[in-house]
């Protein structure tokens, strides 16, 4: 695993592409001098390198159900996905023990004077995924940037941030059972921050729609009735608004929608898989608050958040024996709050659901299925802003076959920021 | 367009409101400045006088190494024509970050809306390791140069040629605000000098107030902090307590830093301890920027 991170780090290290030209950085973070001095001959391009960071996450994991837990709250009724074990990509589904759960390895910095480049990948499981990978212009016109490649979609609020950027060890449930874990696509993304009195950013997304859980496209084939249809897929778009209120109280509200052309999954009823496709339509709101104390090391800072997403699929059995309407209606919310009780010391709970509403309807006709519900607390301890040691204890209560299964989980995480890396908005 | 029309509407309202307050007409067309913190903020003000307008950032009693990047920095930052930032990463940890969601290309590092005092400041510090078992290090130098009225008027003079690049008209007026602050600022020093003369030592909190020890000629003794960005461990007050035993000195912090390990000290050296702002007030002048640190010179020279 080590072996992997290293050829990948050195491949590229090694880059001499026009394309990945950054500028020099310092090991603290991009260099924002405007005047570097002049450095000695002979690392000329070596400080053309990007801001390089590597970001482990292990935990150690435990439940009460043999290790089957995640698959309780991810099998829920509604929500069991064919052919999927149903864990996302920051697994969900650990193994009772020691896991490596990815090795987050980033890259950032400016190509030219006209974008920026980011490029986020994660190892784990004996694979390399690039989680991002995209370009984003510097300006091109006040307040417009465009970004283009591989990146998560800017709706709801928790969406783009990577997993060290989260207060809890996994992501919520709206997320986990509505979007697969994240919305992270190809395409294109368009921004606006207006020159208004508030900040208001109203921003748009051409994908290409290849979401697991919301938008996915399957091989096409006669056999099973899939009908190939070309890309971009999902549309989304999104506002988010934040008004001055203070040197200490920062809030911010968000709506998103997202609308697929297309989404192919096969279902299972009663033993038959029945290849289902159509379109879906998701929308969602989102509210964070922040309350900075100003005093050290986070003592008094509180954040709220709350998401709400709803999700409707209209599908039908795609066969030749005519339209058969298999469309579903379902949402999910989390609400959490976390706390700096003590310096570098923070604590926190959610409450998460998945399926309030949960209609689904089926060959025998519309089924009305019950809710995921978790509740979770954890604490995490910052030695410093780039290392933080997290307990997080979860009780889900999750519908199977209409039997409310209820499970305990534990994690204890460790993770770290090596070298350089960019700072985070809010 | 548009939006350029509708932010000029803006900016001719706010002056407006202010002129209503004042009954003073409002200069034609300001330039819109971000200034991270509020002592960046008194650089611009002197020298931009009342061609500038200038919003800052950084909350003043907090600590601006640690501050989230928020939508209000952002907004600020699209709407200025000059960011005047500290640098030597002070504000690594928001700054880049906001910037790259402002979207305004005339603030980007190496635009001439981008000015960065640490560019054009000697330096202490300069060169350390990158190594982060040391703390929160800056290679780059010590950050805190800004209470050194010396140095932030010699960035002073090297802001006005910067201004001077965005309204050539008003270049001597800024040469003339920068060497009247320079003026002001050394005339000062002589006699903060005097004060502070024979002062035994200073212990601070954080690598903060290393540039007006310095300027003073006054001794640093020692951090609360046991490495920069740490806070303070029973085992290391401790060993300051056997170390400083019998010395003479007072305990410098800022008002942000928590008083628990100072008073400690204090109470264990019979030192006296200071708790002052580090930032002047956001609307500071060069008076009340000057009297901000007469104050921490009062407190450098309070164990004479």
């Amino acid at each position: 695993m080590m072996a992997e991170i290293l050829v990948v780090i050195w491949l590229l290290s090694q880059a001499r592409d026009p394309a990945l030209p950054l500028p020099g950085v310092t090991s603290a973070g991009p260099h924002l001098s405007q005047e570097p001095e002049a450095q000695e001959q002979g690392d000329g391009q070596a400080r053309f390198n990007p801001a390089i960071s590597v970001i482990p996450d292990v935990a150690y994991y435990n439940d009460n159900r043999d290790g089957a837990a995640g698959a309780l709250v991810s099998g829920a009724d509604g929500f069991a996905r064919h052919g999927e074990g149903g864990g996302n990509a920051h697994g969900s589904d650990l193994e009772r023990g020691f896991n490596l759960r990815e090795v987050e390895v980033a890259f950032s910095g400016a190509v030219d004077p006209y974008f920026d480049a980011s490029a986020i990948l994660a190892v784990g499981d004996g694979e390399v995924e690039a989680e991002e990978v995209y370009i984003q212009t510097r300006a091109l016109a006040p307040g417009l940037q465009l970004r283009a490649g591989k990146f998560y979609s800017g709706i709801g609020y928790l969406n783009a941030k990577h997993s060290h950027q989260w207060d809890f060890v996994d992501r919520p449930l709206p997320y986990s059972h509505l979007l697969g874990g994240t919305l992270g696509e190809v395409g294109l993304q368009a921004t606006w921050l207006p020159s208004l009195p508030v900040y208001v950013l109203i921003g748009g997304e051409l994908l290409q729609g290849a979401n697991e859980a919301f938008a996915q496209q399957l091989a096409a084939s006669e056999e099973q009735g899939f009908a190939a249809k070309g890309g971009p897929r999902l549309f989304t778009g999104f506002v988010k608004v934040s008004p001055g209120l203070g040197d200490s109280h920062t809030l911010q509200v968000g709506s998103s929608i997202a609308h697929t052309r297309s989404h192919q999954e096969f279902a299972v009823e009663h033993g038959d898989e029945e290849p289902l496709e159509g379109s879906g339509t998701l929308v969602g709101a989102d509210l964070v608050y922040h309350y900075d104390s100003g005093k050290q090391w986070g003592v008094g800072d509180l954040t709220l958040q709350g998401e709400y997403f709803w999700r409707r699929h209209d599908l039908a059995v795609a066969s030749r024996a005519g339209r058969l309407q298999r469309d579903r209606t379902q949402d999910g919310f989390y609400v959490q709050g976390v706390y700096g009780f003590a310096a570098r010391w923070k604590g926190g709970g959610r409450f998460d659901a998945a399926g309030l509403t949960n209609q689904l309807h089926v060959r025998d006709g519309l089924l009305r299925l019950e809710s995921v519900r978790r509740y979770t607390a954890v604490l995490t301890f910052m030695p410093t802003e780039f290392s933080r040691l997290r307990v997080q204890y979860t009780r889900a209560d999750s519908p199977i076959r209409a039997v409310r299964e209820k499970s305990n989980q534990l994690w204890v995480q460790l993770q770290i920021s090596l070298g350089a890396h960019g700072a985070h908005t809010f | 367009m548009s939006a350029t029309r509708f932010g000029l509407r803006i900016r001719l309202l706010l002056p407006l409101v202010a002129a209503l307050a004042l009954a003073v007409p409002a200069p034609a067309q300001t330039i819109d400045v971000v200034a991270t913190t509020s002592s960046m903020g008194v650089l611009a003000r002197v020298v931009g006088g009342p061609a500038v307008k200038v919003t800052v950032l950084a909350p003043p009693d907090r600590d601006a190494h640690y501050l989230i990047a928020r939508p209000s920095m952002m907004l600020a930052l699209r709407r200025a024509d000059l960011l005047v930032a500290v640098g030597a990463d002070l504000e690594v940890g928001w700054l880049p970050a906001a910037l790259r969601s402002a979207g305004n290309r005339k603030v980007l590092p190496g635009q001439p809306g981008y000015f960065e005092g640490a560019a054009h400041v000697d330096l202490l510090e300069k060169g350390q390791a990158a190594d982060r078992s040391r703390g929160d290090v800056h290679p780059a130098g010590n950050p805190h140069y800004y209470m050194d009225p010396l140095r932030l008027s010699g960035a002073a003079r090297a802001l006005a040629s910067h201004l001077a690049r965005l309204r050539p008209g008003s270049a001597t007026a800024f040469a003339a605000n920068a060497d009247a602050f320079a003026k002001a600022a050394s005339e000062r020093v002589v006699q903060w000098k005097a004060r502070a003369a024979g002062a035994p030592g200073v212990l601070l909190f954080h690598k903060d107030v290393n540039y007006l020890a310095d300027l003073l000629g006054v001794p640093i003794v020692g951090y609360v902090e046991p490495v920069p960005g740490v806070p303070p461990t029973a085992s290391h007050l401790r060993d300051l307590v056997t170390r400083l035993q019998g010395t003479r000195g007072v305990i410098l912090h800022a008002a942000f830093q928590p008083s628990d390990g100072p008073q400690y000290l204090a109470k264990n050296l019979g030192w006296p301890v200071q708790r002052l702002q580090l930032e002047p007030p956001p609307d500071a002048d060069l008076p009340a920027y000057l009297a901000h640190v007469e104050r921490w010179v009062a407190a450098v020279a309070s164990a004479k």
